[in-house]
């Protein structure tokens, strides 16, 4: 697996932010709110949710809004939105450095900064990467030079009690054989995302601050 | 979601605050806060960071056709972006002011002074140039966004490398990847510094600050961004808001920012060139992962640092038991009382304050007197050359 690292609270006018790198690849997220909406995207009984990945090169494509809406979709499942009707909170994704793991990394960036923000959440979630080589061995975070060799990709996310997927995402083509061996290699990896996502909570809350 | 407005408090503190020769982040009128450079994975990403202002730059090329007007120059072209990511207020893919005033800033003091030798990005006359794009994202919008983007974009461009090209007989291109061949540096002849003044009018008298925060933007009268570089040149002056100044003051202002160009740019440069040359080595560079430090970090060793330049004296901890502050706490409240026929006279008065701060600050047209300061400020550049 590559090596993950995490900064905490890392803008200072946002609600919560945190910046994520998995191996080489390296994204920003901040939280905003729940806060005030605008009336047309107010729901009486829940927050509304929108989620906004900015490239960090050129205006945003039909690539970034898939992006988008694979990280709506995880989030939504997730956030306790009926707590909170009639606010918005708003999900902005900065891609800082590029090397192939994009969605992963933005997922678990917006995850501790869902965590630093102090959102409800049903459950943590984890996104992992693994790719297909033409050999058939499956690797898990790939790079992005890996990637161009591979002949497909999947990216799963799951929530943090029973390790269910929440949503997956795949590129190239993976028969159903292949598919649920990167399924379960995905899920053993993702048991040691979580855990690093605790080691970072409890560094957060903990009393003895070894900041540098 | 909505600005979060300042209260009248906030206000009337920040002023009688300058007015006491103090500002909120305890630094000195004309003292700029920490100015960081970080360099990513990739040639051209760069983040600056001015005290908790943080602004990320990534230059890009493609070959184009050049413009038919002029055939053997290239092409450099500045986008500015504001997400809500900056400030909460902000909406994506919406321009506002803010947008437009640091566009107008970037396009004058980095496209329109020539700094760069665009006669080097051409690969063939009339057939195909390079064009660079700089793409300035802000991260997190804690005033003074001028000379963030400044100098994030002027380190992007000054540790950008372009790759190799060779030109075949035929008139076709061929660009070598990175890998390929050793890429070429793109040669900036002046480095261009931009510098923020801001002024509070109060009872007749002006504050003149360097490098306002957020608060302290929201409060002043008007500001000048001075854009120059230590050539001795003037590349842009940008002078919104509600506030009109003596010549001398300009020239002053101007006058300071020529004292400080100097080593702004110098720093760039310096970081610029050690980034570079650690990529020489055969550590691959790792980028933002363990160099980046988050602003929680930074307020942090602001307060040790100042805790321990200020050790001699000492902080003095109240050691009184809970048992009396709570008493205190009861006294407060029965002050507070609003039938208490001492306590309404107090806000009238501050209310009467604020009222008359109101009238000093002369409200103009704002475009009529920025355009008659600029010309004010062409002659003064002239006469320094």
């Amino acid at each position: 697996m590559a090596k993950h690292a995490c900064q905490l609270n890392f803008l200072s006018r946002s609600d919560g932010s945190a910046l994520y790198s998995i191996g080489n690849t390296v994204a920003l997220a901040s939280v905003n709110g729940p806060g005030e909406v605008k009336k047309s995207n107010r729901h009486y009984n829940r927050s509304h949710l929108e989620v906004c990945y900015s490239p960090s090169t050129g205006q945003s494509m039909i690539g970034e809004r898939t992006l988008e809406s694979v990280i709506l979709h995880t989030v939504e499942q997730v956030i306790l939105v009926h707590l909170h009707p009639r606010t918005a909170t708003n999900v902005t994704i900065q891609e800082m450095q590029s090397d192939g793991l994009a969605l992963s990394t933005s997922v678990n960036a917006t995850c501790l900064a869902l965590l630093d923000a102090g959102v409800q959440m049903k459950s943590p979630f984890a996104a992992v990467t693994c790719c297909l080589t033409p050999s058939g061995t499956i690797i898990i975070e790939p790079t992005e030079a890996e990637l161009k060799e591979s002949e497909a990709l999947a990216t799963f996310v799951f929530d943090g009690q029973a390790l269910n997927v929440l949503s997956a995402h795949q590129e190239g083509c993976l028969d159903s054989e292949n598919f649920y061996a990167c399924l379960r290699k995905c899920q053993t990896a993702a048991k040691d995302v979580l855990n690093f996502y605790r080691r970072i909570m409890e560094e957060k809350y903990s009393s003895d601050k070894s900041y540098n | 979601m909505k600005e979060v407005p300042l209260s009248t408090c906030e206000r009337t503190s920040i002023v009688s605050a300058l007015q006491a020769g103090l500002r909120y982040d305890n630094r000195e009128f004309l003292e700029v806060r920490d100015i960081t450079l970080t360099f990513g994975k990739d040639y051209g990403c760069c983040t600056a960071t001015i005290g908790q202002t943080r602004v990320i730059a990534q230059v890009t090329c493609e070959v184009v056709e050049p413009r038919p007007s002029r055939p053997n120059e290239g092409k450099l072209s500045v986008a500015v972006h504001l997400s809500p990511m900056a400030a909460p207020h902000f909406e994506p893919g919406r321009g506002n002011d803010l947008v437009d005033e640091l566009q107008l800033i970037l396009d004058r003091n980095i496209k329109e002074s020539r700094c760069l030798d665009l006669e080097s990005l051409c690969i063939m006359a009339d057939e195909s140039v390079w064009h660079l794009r700089v793409d300035v994202t802000v991260l997190n919008h804690a005033g003074n966004l001028g000379d963030a983007c400044n100098i994030a974009s002027v380190a992007a461009l000054r540790h950008f490398h372009r790759p190799d090209v060779t030109v075949e007989e035929d008139g076709r291109v061929t660009v070598h990847t990175l890998e390929e061949r050793e890429p070429i540096p793109t040669f900036m002849k002046k480095v261009p510094v931009c510098l923020t003044y801001a002024f509070f009018i109060v009872d007749d008298y002006c504050y003149m600050l360097m490098d306002p925060s957020e608060k302290e933007e929201r409060v002043m009268s008007g500001k000048l961004i001075v854009g120059l570089n230590p050539h001795g040149e003037i590349t842009s002056l940008v002078f919104p808001g509600r506030v009109s100044l003596q010549k001398e003051q300009i020239v002053s202002c101007i006058r300071n920012a020529f004292s400080k160009a100097k080593s702004s740019a110098e720093m760039v440069q310096k970081a610029v060139d050690e980034d570079i040359e650690k990529r020489k080595s055969l550590i691959k560079p790792e980028g933002f992962i363990n160099c980046l430090a988050s602003d929680a970090r930074y307020a942090r060793q602001r307060i040790m640092r100042k805790i321990k330049t200020t050790s001699k004296t000492e902080f003095k901890i109240p050691q009184e038991p809970v048992e009396d502050l709570q008493e205190s706490m009861d006294e407060i409240q029965i002050k507070f009382d609003p039938f208490d026929s001492d306590e309404v006279t107090t806000p009238m008065k501050v209310k009467q304050h604020t009222a008359k701060k109101v009238k000093v600050s002369k409200p103009r047209e704002v475009a009529s007197e920025s355009e008659e300061e600029e010309e004010e400020g062409k002659l003064t550049s002239q006469d320094l050359q």
